[in-house]
C-alpha cells in the first residue's frame, strides 16, 4: 500500500508530457524530475499474507525516482524509472516519432508470497474403543519445515507501432511480451499403501511464457456516411519451465498388518513401487492464433456492425496432447428508431481437444493368495486400459438479444435474452445427456432525476442439465455396504461403481434481484446504496442463498477537504450433499 | 472504508485511508444416518471399530474469522515550483482467530519518505 502511495506522489508530481498536437504549438520542451528518498519497514510474525505482493523486509533502504522527458514539433519521448527494493522495481520508455511511429517498452519487477501448509492436518489415524490413535494412519512430513516460498516475477512488454501515413487510422505493429517466474514452491506428494505417506518438498520454478504477436488494422471510409476496419492479429506463445522436477521416494508396497505383514501381498494393485520419481512436473506448451476482425458503421442507417473469427491451436510438449479451437462472433446494434436501441448477437465456438489412449503397468502378486496374477486376471470386471475421452471437445452456440428504450427524459427501460447451448462431443453431464441449455432473462429500470438515480434489476436464469458429475455420490437412502475381507471383499473399482447420484455446485434455476440508489443531497454530500440477493438450487439437493448490501457516505464540507465512508456486508448460505471417501472410498 | 483529502493551504495535499474487513465463516457438523439396521449389525462392536469413523470435528476444519485492517495517511508540500516533500505511514494488519492449515497473521509498518526536484 505504502509502495502505492510513492509511486502516486512520483505520478501526480510528474508533469505528463504534451500530446503531439499540442506540442506543435507549445514547441520544444525537456525536463528530468528525480525523486530520492527512504523507505523503512517493521513486520511483526507472518509477512507472506499481509505483504503477499509487496517486499516487506525490516530496516531503511534508499529509493529512487526519475522521470525524463522531451518534446518537439510532432514528437515526444519520456523515460521512467522506479526502484523500491532489488525484486520491486520498474522502468518503461515512450517514444513517439511524428506521430508515424510509436515505440511503448516497460519491464517491471515485483514479488509474489505463496503459503507453506505444514501438513499436519494430514494425521488420520484409527482409534480404539476408548479414542486412543493406534496406530497413525497417514504419516506427514514436511522436509523443508523453514522454507519460504516465493515467486520472482518480472515482465518485458514492447509494442512497436507503424501508423500508415497514407491510409489515416491504419496501422502495422509487432507486440512482445515476456514473463519470468523464477522462486520456489511447495510440492507435496502422495503415497499409499504400505506408507500412506504425505511428504512436503522445496521446488524450484524457473519459468517463462513468451508472446510474439504482429497485426495490422486496416480503416477505410469516414465519419459521415460510415467506415468500417479490418484487423489481423496472429500470436505466437511458448511456455517453458526449466526447474529441476523434485523426486518422491515410493516404498515398495508390503502388507502393512495382518498375517502378511512385510509381504508383497498388494504389489498387482500398484502401478510402480520401490523407486524414486519426479513429480509435480510443468509441461512445455505451445500456442498459435489467429484473430480476425471487422468493425463498421453505417450512419445512414444508424447501424454498428461487429464480426471477428478465431482460430487457435496449442499443445501440451511433454504429452503431444492439442486442441483446436475455432469461434466466430457477429453483433449488430441498430439505433435508427428514436429512443430505442436494439442489438444482436450470435456466437459459435468449436473445440476439438485430443483422447488419450490410457494404458497401465499390470504386474503380478509377488506373495499372498494371489500370487503370479494380474489385477484383472483376479478380477476379470475391472478393465485397466481405456480410452480417455475429452471432456474440452464440444460445440457451443450463444445468441443475445438486448433492447434498451426511453421512457421519459427521466426513465429507461432496459431487457435482454441470452440463449447458450453446449453440447459436448462425449462427456454426458446425465445419463445419455451431453448437452448443457442455458437461458437467462434479464430487465432493468433506470431513474434519473435532479440529483437522484436509482436502477433495480431482475435477472432469471434456467438451466437444463447444468456441468455435473453423475457418479459422484452414493444415494444417502440406498444400501452401504462394508469393503469385508481385503481379497474376497468388495474392491475399490466395486465402490466406485456403486455411486449412482449426480452432484454439481451449479444451479439450474437462479434469481436475481439487484438495486442500487445515489442521491446526490447537495453539491457536497452523496449518499449510495446498494443490495444484490441470489437465490440459487438444482434437483441434486444443492441450494445456495446470498444477501449483499452496501451504503456509502462522500462528504465535502469544503473545497479544500473530502471524506468516504463506505460499509458493505456479505452473507452467504450454502447446502448440499457431499460424499465422504475415508479411506476404503 | 474511509477515505479522506484535505488541502488545508495551496501547497499541501494531506490524505487519510482506512479500511477494516470482517470475515466469518462455518460450516455445519457432518452427520451420517445410522446404517446399523440396513447391515444387520453393529460395526463398532464386530470387530470393524476401525470403520467407526469419527467426524465430530471435520466441519471445523471450516472454521473462518478474519479481521483485516489496512490505514495510510500521506502528505505532500510544495516546497517550490521545482520541489516538493511528500511523506506517508501504513499500517497492515491480518489476524486470524481461527486456523486450519497454519497461522498466517501479521502486522507491518511502513514509513516512506520522498523529495522530488525538477530539472527544467
Amino acid at each position: 500500500m505504502l509502495h502505492l502511495i510513492t509511486l502516486i506522489a512520483f505520478v501526480i508530481c510528474s508533469p505528463y508530457p504534451l500530446p503531439a498536437q499540442e506540442t506543435e504549438k507549445a514547441g520544444s520542451a525537456f525536463g528530468i524530475e528525480i525523486t530520492p528518498g527512504f523507505h523503512g519497514t517493521d513486520v511483526k510474525d507472518y509477512k507472506g499474507k499481509i505483504g503477499e505482493y509487496e517486499f516487506l523486509k525490516d530496516g531503511i533502504r534508499p529509493d529512487l525516482g526519475i522521470n525524463i522527458y522531451g518534446t518537439t514539433k510532432g514528437s515526444f519521448f519520456r523515460l521512467q524509472g522506479l526502484y523500491y527494493e532489488d525484486e520491486d522495481f520498474a522502468v518503461s520508455a515512450d517514444i513517439d516519432v511524428q506521430r508515424i511511429l510509436r515505440e511503448e517498452f516497460s519491464y517491471f519487477r515485483m514479488p509474489h508470497f505463496l503459503e507453506h501448509d505444514p501438513i499436519k492436518n494430514l494425521a488420520a489415524c484409527w482409534c480404539s474403543a476408548t479414542g486412543v490413535p493406534v496406530p497413525a494412519v497417514t504419516e506427514y512430513e514436511d522436509l523443508d519445515p523453514r522454507g519460504e516460498y516465493y515467486i520472482k516475477y518480472s515482465r518485458l512488454e514492447s509494442k512497436t507501432t507503424y501508423r500508415l501515413p497514407f491510409l489515416p487510422g491504419s496501422q502495422i505493429y509487432v507486440d512482445y511480451r515476456k514473463e519470468f517466474r523464477k522462486g520456489h514452491r511447495q510440492a507435496i506428494s502422495l503415497s499409499k499403501c504400505s506408507s500412506c505417506h504425505a511428504v512436503s518438498r522445496d521446488r524450484t520454478i524457473d519459468e517463462y511464457t513468451e508472446d510474439i504477436s504482429p497485426g495490422f488494422k486496416a480503416k477505410f471510409g469516414n465519419a459521415e456516411s460510415g467506415w468500417i476496419t479490418l484487423t489481423y492479429n496472429y500470436l505466437k506463445r511458448h511456455f517453458g519451465e526449466t526447474g529441476n522436477d523434485p523426486i518422491a521416494t515410493y516404498d515398495q508396497a508390503l502388507a502393512p498388518g495382518g498375517a502378511s505383514v512385510g509381504k508383497p501381498v498388494f504389489s498387482n494393485r500398484v502401478q510402480y513401487d520401490n523407486i524414486n520419481l519426479p513429480y509435480s512436473v510443468a509441461p512445455s506448451s505451445e500456442k498459435d492464433s489467429h484473430v480476425i476482425k471487422a468493425h463498421g458503421q453505417l450512419n445512414k442507417v444508424a447501424t454498428d456492425v461487429f464480426a471477428s473469427y478465431v482460430n487457435t491451436s496449442a499443445e501440451n510438449m511433454h504429452t503431444d496432447n492439442e486442441y483446436d479451437l475455432n469461434s466466430f462472433i457477429g453483433r449488430i446494434t441498430n439505433t435508427l428508431l428514436p429512443g430505442l436501441t436494439v442489438a444482436g448477437t450470435f456466437r459459435w465456438m468449436e473445440i476439438d481437444n485430443d483422447n488419450v489412449p490410457v494404458t497401465v503397468n499390470e504386474p503380478v502378486a509377488l506373495a499372498g493368495p494371489q500370487v503370479g496374477q494380474t489385477y484383472s486376471q483376479v478380477y476379470p470386471d475391472f478393465d485397466p486400459v481405456y480410452n480417455r475421452l475429452s471432456a474440452l471437445s464440444r460445440k457451443v452456440y450463444e445468441t443475445e438479444f438486448t433492447a434498451k428504450y426511453r421512457l421519459s427524459k427521466k426513465m429507461s427501460l432496459n431487457g435482454k435474452f441470452e440463449w447458450r447451448s453446449t453440447d459436448r462431443d462425449y462427456y454426458q453431464v446425465e445419463s445419455g445427456e451431453t448437452t448443457t441449455n442455458e437461458y437467462m432473462g434479464n430487465i432493468g429500470l433506470y431513474y434519473r432525476h435532479s440529483g437522484f438515480y436509482g436502477r433495480l434489476a431482475y435477472t432469471h436464469d434456467s438451466t437444463s442439465d447444468p456441468f455435473a458429475n453423475p457418479r459422484a455420490a452414493c444415494n444417502p437412502s440406498g444400501i452401504n455396504p462394508t469393503p469385508g475381507n481385503t481379497f474376497t471383499g468388495i474392491q475399490y473399482f466395486q465402490l466406485y461403481d456403486m455411486r449412482r447420484l449426480t452432484l454439481t455446485n451449479l444451479p439450474d434455476n437462479k434469481d436475481e434481484v439487484t438495486a442500487s440508489v445515489t442521491w446526490s443531497i447537495s453539491p457536497s454530500i452523496s449518499l449510495s446504496g446498494y443490495y444484490r440477493y441470489i437465490n440459487e438450487s438444482n434437483d441434486f439437493d444443492w441450494d445456495q442463498e446470498s444477501h449483499m448490501p452496501s451504503v456509502s457516505l462522500f462528504f465535502s464540507p469544503s473545497p479544500k477537504f473530502n471524506w468516504t465512508l463506505s460499509y458493505l456486508y456479505n452473507y452467504q448460505k450454502t447446502d448440499s450433499l457431499i460424499c465422504m471417501s475415508v479411506f476404503d472410498g | 472504508m474511509l477515505t479522506a483529502n484535505y488541502k488545508p493551504a495551496a501547497k499541501w495535499d494531506i490524505s487519510l485511508s482506512g479500511t477494516y474487513t470482517y470475515s466469518q465463516a462455518e460450516m455445519d457438523m457432518i452427520t451420517f444416518d445410522n446404517i446399523n439396521g440396513q447391515l444387520g449389525f453393529d460395526p463398532a462392536t464386530n470387530g470393524m471399530s476401525m470403520y467407526d469413523y469419527n467426524l465430530s470435528k471435520v466441519h471445523t476444519y471450516s472454521d473462518l474469522e478474519i479481521q483485516q485492517w489496512d490505514v495510510s495517511f500521506g502528505v505532500t508540500y510544495q516546497v517550490s515550483t521545482k520541489t516538493s516533500l511528500s511523506a506517508g505511514i501504513n499500517y497492515m494488519s491480518y489476524d486470524e482467530d481461527e486456523q486450519y492449515l497454519a497461522d498466517e497473521s501479521g502486522s507491518a509498518y511502513s514509513g516512506v519518505v520522498n523529495l522530488a526536484y525538477w530539472f527544467r
